[in-house]
């Protein structure tokens, strides 16, 4: 493709500054791991990187929902499309809110998918306002619409992706049969084999014991990705990160604007990528100050920290 | 010089998105020719000509790389030369690297795009000058 796109046409200046993964990675993948082996037994609801838009009757995500967060007085902060698997995110800073969803053959909100959950999706979101208090805060309810009408591109997509949540739910509900079992039966082989006691029974009961104490005191996985760097920035200027796919660089794949206090949500499908952090503004052609190899795992997210110097 | 008002077939089979392309189009003075399937898109690209072409690729009736394929094959060589741009969620490697091979102008995700950054696009492929024939 012909490189005429000026948003591929960034000032590629990509050795003026280093790009590097902060070293300091060890605990937030020592605490994803953990988050993972406690959600797998539905011992924690562990907090959403995405919002999902999903088809209240058929639990199928919808794409393309165009979705906007307003302030209070209806006033756009952002807007963004939802991706193939329904996915969509914000990062917000604190004030009153609400969101709204618009698809064709589709309406917002829900009047099915009624309360906090509807036994597949939790954390449902039916257009009432909220608020933030912290900076930057991931705004990712998951929204169900209500079909209105046949949607021809809704049963085309399930051609290219087909969800199975009722299946996911029945995994996770036998996983969490099986955990308590383990659980109550080690119980009971204690009771029976008292006082002689084998010590393999101690050990489970031990772990059985330190997993359940994770799941009330572990803190949540971070969200958000972090650019650190001391780069001084014009008045008007930000620092933006995109996502080139690594084998087709002219194409975009992701693309956000840092907040000023370093934070970014930037999603992608798994995959292999290249990272280009740069500086645009106000009447400014974007310039790309480094580049960087990253790769990005199925939970579609690029959450590191970023040292540029 | 060419002052004609440049035509831009919108192909996009979801309203409200069609909706916000044509929109966000119409303040850069172009004359936007909206189709909400392939086979509606294949008719009036032959019958108005335009400039450009944007194009998703799920499609009711005739799929976008169908009328794609119908573009590049067509015998009247400027309508085999019509610039294309595509707008889709679907990302994988083969859809691409398709795309790429029926000669896209440019190709955008949906979801990761800003649509400002594709009228933007729109914007510089049509003040291009055009290739030679």
């Amino acid at each position: 493709m012909p490189e005429t796109n000026p948003q591929n046409q960034n000032n590629y200046q990509p050795n003026q500054y280093h790009a590097r993964r902060s070293f300091s990675v060890f605990w937030p993948n020592i605490l994803k791991l953990l988050n993972f082996i406690l959600n797998f037994f539905s011992l924690k609801q562990t907090k959403q990187f995405w919002g999902i838009v999903y088809d209240s009757v058929s639990k199928q995500p919808l794409d393309p929902v165009i979705v906007k967060l307003l302030y209070i007085d209806g006033r756009e902060v952002e807007t963004c499309v939802t991706d193939i698997a329904g996915r969509y995110g914000f990062l917000a800073r604190p004030g009153k809110f609400k969101i709204h969803a618009r698809k064709t053959n589709y309406l917002f909100p829900s009047k099915y998918a009624l309360g906090d959950t509807d036994g597949i999706y939790e954390n449902l979101y039916h257009g009432e306002f909220f608020k933030l208090t912290e900076d930057y805060e991931v705004v990712a309810p998951n929204i169900p619409m209500d079909p209105a009408a046949a949607d021809w591109n809704q049963k085309a997509k399930q051609t290219v992706v087909k969800k199975y949540p009722y299946l996911k739910y029945l995994f996770k509900a036998l996983v969490s049969i099986f955990f308590w079992f383990g659980f109550i039966l080690d119980g009971v082989l204690i009771f029976k084999t008292f006082p002689r006691i084998p010590e393999v029974l101690y050990i489970v009961a031990a772990v059985y014991i330190l997993i359940l104490f994770l799941s009330t005191s572990l803190p949540d996985n971070r969200l958000w990705g972090r650019v650190k760097t001391k780069i001084i920035l014009a008045p008007g200027e930000y620092l933006f990160l995109e996502l080139r796919d690594a084998k087709f660089r002219e194409i975009s794949f992701g693309k956000t604007a840092v907040k000023e206090d370093g934070k970014f949500l930037l999603r992608s499908n798994k995959g292999r990528y290249l990272l280009l952090v740069g500086k645009a503004g106000m009447n400014k052609n974007p310039t790309v100050l480094a580049s960087l190899k990253v790769a990005i795992g199925s939970q579609g997210v690029f959450n590191s920290t970023i040292v540029i110097n | 010089m060419d002052n004609a008002i440049k035509k831009i077939l919108v192909v996009e089979d979801d309203a409200d998105l069609r909706n916000i392309l044509i929109d966000g189009l119409k303040p850069l003075n172009y004359q936007i020719i909206p189709a909400e399937d392939g086979q509606r898109a294949v008719e009036l690209l032959l019958d108005q000509k335009p400039d450009l072409v944007l194009l998703d690729l799920l499609l009711p009736k005739l799929d976008g790389f169908k009328v794609l394929e119908r573009i590049r094959q067509y015998p009247d060589k400027a309508i085999a030369a019509t610039k294309v741009i595509v707008l889709s969620n679907l990302w994988s490697d083969k859809d691409i690297l398709r795309a790429q091979a029926l000669k896209v102008d440019d190709y955008f995700v949906k979801a990761n795009t800003n649509l400002e950054d594709v009228f933007k696009k729109v914007k510089a492929v049509l003040s291009a000058p055009p290739a030679l024939k």
